[in-house]
């Protein structure tokens, strides 16, 4: 609910978007060619929300995980994933020691989770005990060993990869499990340009070191710019329908929805969309969710939990094509005009 | 971009409007929906009405069409008030629409504060109404229910697959209307009378009431046989009166001017004026023929007889077309033949310048008893000469052409025979007013000689004669030794 009773000032939150923005072009001169991939990633930090980068190898995956770790100045580890690894690889478990004195004491080890920013690299590989103890960690934001509960180090993010192409000795990561993670981001390759670009300035492709780091101090005040973002009811309603919309079986229902869709979006969605589209607005530096900030936003969040059935396969419907289908389906305002009678808007001259 | 000074209130003075013209937009768009389907029910409605409870009054159909239109608008409101959203839901959308980031709709839930000076608004939208579908329906059913309103009332009904054939019957009638119509015989509120049964028998025409539809049917045909025969009763009247007029004008006409006695002029004058205050067509020939009610000339007369004969004759035309379309008896159409109605007719062939003129005058003119002896005195004259008779002596004949025989072929010449009014061939005996006591052994001698007068049965013969035999003719009526 809120609370408040104005807008974040102008001036208050003009230096913070600054910053913001600073971050996302150090990225995009670190990271050439993604621009759009870092800005969903820079807006799930905001978020406080994991995320799922899935793309080929070699994409620039974790070197995009990395500079973001430095730039922020936030301690970042590497998982790599494999089929052995096991719960208390990630997790830390409790070691038999000898103290100074010689007494014996079982000393918690903690894991490689307990880190600012986890890349968890092929996420996909490990089996599905240990993607659940990696899962719940990421919900809880803390690690509970032999009933002893630790809480992971804050800010928390793990960015987890994985890889689309080769599925033999994978374990797909459950429906369930994916809508833990704010944002799915299909990192693509880049275009001839930004290769040449790539090739020719950067000796043996290794990017260039971050010109700034942002403090602890600076990243908690982009943290609290984010809770005095205003979300208005009508546009958390929009939120609401859009999830809606997108459940079969709901009156809000699309007929498209009904008949490619198993599972539409959890509650978590509408959260992590009102949450990811506050992002947006900071990054557009407006100190209110806008419409345009929901539809920006809204294929990171809804592309990984809207389960398709198999017709959708058969016919080669994509979660993108319903998500763009619902965004133009759903009507911001919510008039509820009778069919065959539209509002249409001139053009708005800036 | 347009920067408003408070846009917060001009957002939601635009609100305010744009919802107006929604309304309207929305209202129009359901009364054209409901329209349609209302006018075509109204149309049913109507139709049904006409072809089952017969013509209605213009209240009615207006009505049903008024009550189609009240409901469409009722309906259209409804369906505007169900749909038209709320003013708050406009300025979201202005909001969406005008790219504000969502600050006008959170200015209407916080203080938008510095932000204020940053709000965007677009022009005011344009509605589209998808509605052609609707107006092509309602136009449809408008033209559906105007035409049920005007369509005629006998389509209607002779589009009833239950109606009895009687297109023959009431074409008949209506060719006698038109007859009537056209001869002008019938004042116009009768023919409009006649013309309104017409349409109701055609309007009740019910195969399944086929007795009602024959009574319907019958009565209607009795009432312009009716009409047809009091009209032509009324032609007649005026025929026999403008023939017996002439006939009486002709005799005075062809008496000597000494024998005309004044009286008699003056009675015949004060008669014409009688006639003419009733008979405009009458009172226009008498202007016509520059007459002085106490001056009549022969010549006048003779002028007179003359117009009155012609008039005579395009009433006769009429009195034909009425028995051709069998509303008269065609015996009843020759004046002077027919008592009644029904052709019982009084002494075929009789002459109309004795004693049918006689007791004409006697009705018309009682008191004008010096035109009686004069009229009667032509008579006695022996005007009809050739016909003989036992006080009339012989006289001219007259020729007669009959058939196909025509007069203009033959080279006449008019001559008077001498005989009538030569003393020494001729006399008159004695002039009656009324027919002449007749001594007994004259009758047997009339009767003996089949001559008119006599109490024995007559021979009649109707002998044609031609121009060819005008010699023969003239031969035989010379008197001998001349």
């Amino acid at each position: 609910m809120n609370h408040q009773t104005e807008l974040i000032p102008p001036e208050e939150l003009q230096p913070i978007r600054e910053r913001a923005c600073r971050i996302l072009d150090e990225l995009d001169r670190i990271l050439l060619g993604h621009h759009e991939v870092h800005r969903l990633l820079l807006i799930g930090i905001l978020s406080r929300g994991h995320i799922l980068l899935e793309g080929l190898p070699g994409v620039g995956k974790t070197a995009l995980v990395k500079a973001l770790g430095s730039l922020l100045s936030l301690e970042f580890k590497r998982i790599q994933f494999t089929p052995d690894l096991l719960p208390s690889d990630i997790l830390g478990c409790n070691i038999l020691q000898m103290m100074p004195d010689g007494e014996r004491k079982m000393v918690f080890q903690p894991g490689a989770i307990f880190s600012n920013i986890v890349l968890a690299d092929e996420i996909n590989r490990a089996s599905p005990k240990t993607q659940s103890a990696m899962l719940e960690a990421m919900q809880e934001h803390a690690v509970t060993l032999l009933g002893e509960t630790r809480p992971l180090p804050d800010p928390f993010f793990v960015l987890a990869s994985q890889n689309p192409i080769e599925l033999e000795g994978t374990y797909p990561i459950p429906e369930a499990q994916l809508d833990r993670f704010l944002f799915k981001i299909a990192v693509g390759g880049v275009d001839a340009d930004v290769l040449t670009e790539i090739i020719s300035k950067r000796r043996r492709g290794e990017p260039p070191a971050p010109t700034f780091h942002v403090t602890a101090a600076e990243l908690a005040e982009l943290f609290d710019a984010m809770e005095r973002i205003y979300l208005s009811e009508p546009v958390a309603n929009y939120m609401a329908r859009l999830v809606a919309a997108g459940h079969p079986g709901s009156p809000e229902a699309l007929p498209e929805v009904e008949r490619f869709v198993s599972f539409g979006a959890s509650p978590r969605a509408a959260i992590a969309l009102a949450e990811s589209a506050r992002a947006a607005a900071l990054l557009a530096g407006r100190p209110s969710v806008g419409f345009e900030d929901v539809k920006s936003v809204a294929p990171a969040v809804l592309n990984h939990r809207l389960i398709l059935n198999y017709q959708a396969r058969l016919e080669k419907v994509t979660s993108f094509d319903l998500i763009d289908l619902l965004l133009e389906k759903v009507e911001p305002a919510g008039l509820g005009l009778p069919a065959g009678v539209a509002l249409e808007s001139g053009e708005v001259k800036k | 971009m347009k920067r408003l000074e408070d846009p917060v209130r001009k957002a939601e003075v635009m609100g305010r409007q744009l919802r107006r013209r929604i309304g309207v937009a929305l209202f129009l768009r359901g009364f054209l929906s409901v329209l349609g389907p209302a006018a075509f029910a109204a149309g049913a409605v109507v139709l049904l009405l006409r072809v089952f409870a017969g013509s209605l009054s213009a209240a009615a159909p207006a009505g049903i069409a008024a009550a189609a239109l009240v409901l469409s608008a009722v309906c259209g409101a409804g369906m505007a008030a169900r749909h038209l959203p709320e003013r708050r839901k406009l300025l979201v959308w202005l909001d969406s629409a005008g790219g504000s980031g969502g600050m006008l709709a959170a200015a209407l839930e916080v203080d938008p504060g510095a932000w204020r000076g940053q709000l965007l608004l677009p022009p005011m939208p344009k509605i589209r109404v998808g509605c052609r579908r609707g107006v092509a329906v309602a136009a449809a059913g408008m033209i559906f229910l105007v035409g049920a309103l005007l369509i005629p009332q006998s389509r209607i009904v002779s589009g009833n697959r239950h109606a009895l054939d009687i297109t023959e019957e009431t074409a008949e009638l209506e060719q006698k209307l038109e007859v009537l119509e056209e001869a002008s015989l019938m004042r116009e509120e009768e023919l409009e009378d006649l013309r309104a049964g017409l349409e109701a028998l055609e309007i009740n025409n019910d195969a399944r009431e086929t007795a009602r539809t024959y009574e319907l049917l019958d009565a209607l045909a009795r009432k312009v046989e009716l009409a047809g025969e009091a009209a032509g009763e009324r032609v007649r009247n005026e025929v026999e009166t403008l023939r017996m007029v002439s006939n009486a004008l002709d005799s005075l006409s062809a008496l000597p001017l000494d024998q005309v006695p004044p009286e008699a002029a003056a009675q015949m004058g004060a008669l014409l004026e009688q006639l003419a205050r009733e008979n405009p067509e009458l009172a226009e020939m008498l202007a016509n023929a520059g007459r002085e009610s106490s001056k009549l000339d022969p010549g006048t007369m003779k002028r007179l007889a003359d117009a009155m004969r012609d008039s005579s004759g395009n009433l006769e035309k009429k009195l034909a077309k009425l028995v051709e379309q069998k509303l008269m008896n065609a015996r009843c159409a020759r004046p002077g033949q027919c008592d009644g109605r029904n052709g019982a007719c009084a002494s075929p062939g009789s002459c109309p310048y004795g004693e049918d003129l006689a007791s004409w005058l006697e009705k018309n003119a009682p008191g004008a008893d010096e035109l009686q002896q004069a009229v009667l005195a032509v008579c006695a004259f022996g005007e009809e000469a050739g016909k003989g008779g036992i006080s009339r002596g012989r006289g001219d004949a007259l020729l007669r052409y009959i058939g196909n025989t025509k007069d203009s072929s033959a080279t006449r010449r008019d001559f008077s025979v001498a005989g009538a009014n030569d003393p020494a061939q001729s006399m008159v005996v004695q002039r009656f007013a009324a027919a002449p006591n007749v001594d007994e052994s004259e009758r047997r001698a009339a009767a003996a000689g089949h001559l008119r007068g006599g109490d024995v049965e007559m021979e009649q013969r109707d002998t044609p004669v031609y121009p060819e035999h005008r010699a023969a003719v003239e031969r035989y009526f010379t008197p001998k030794g001349k």
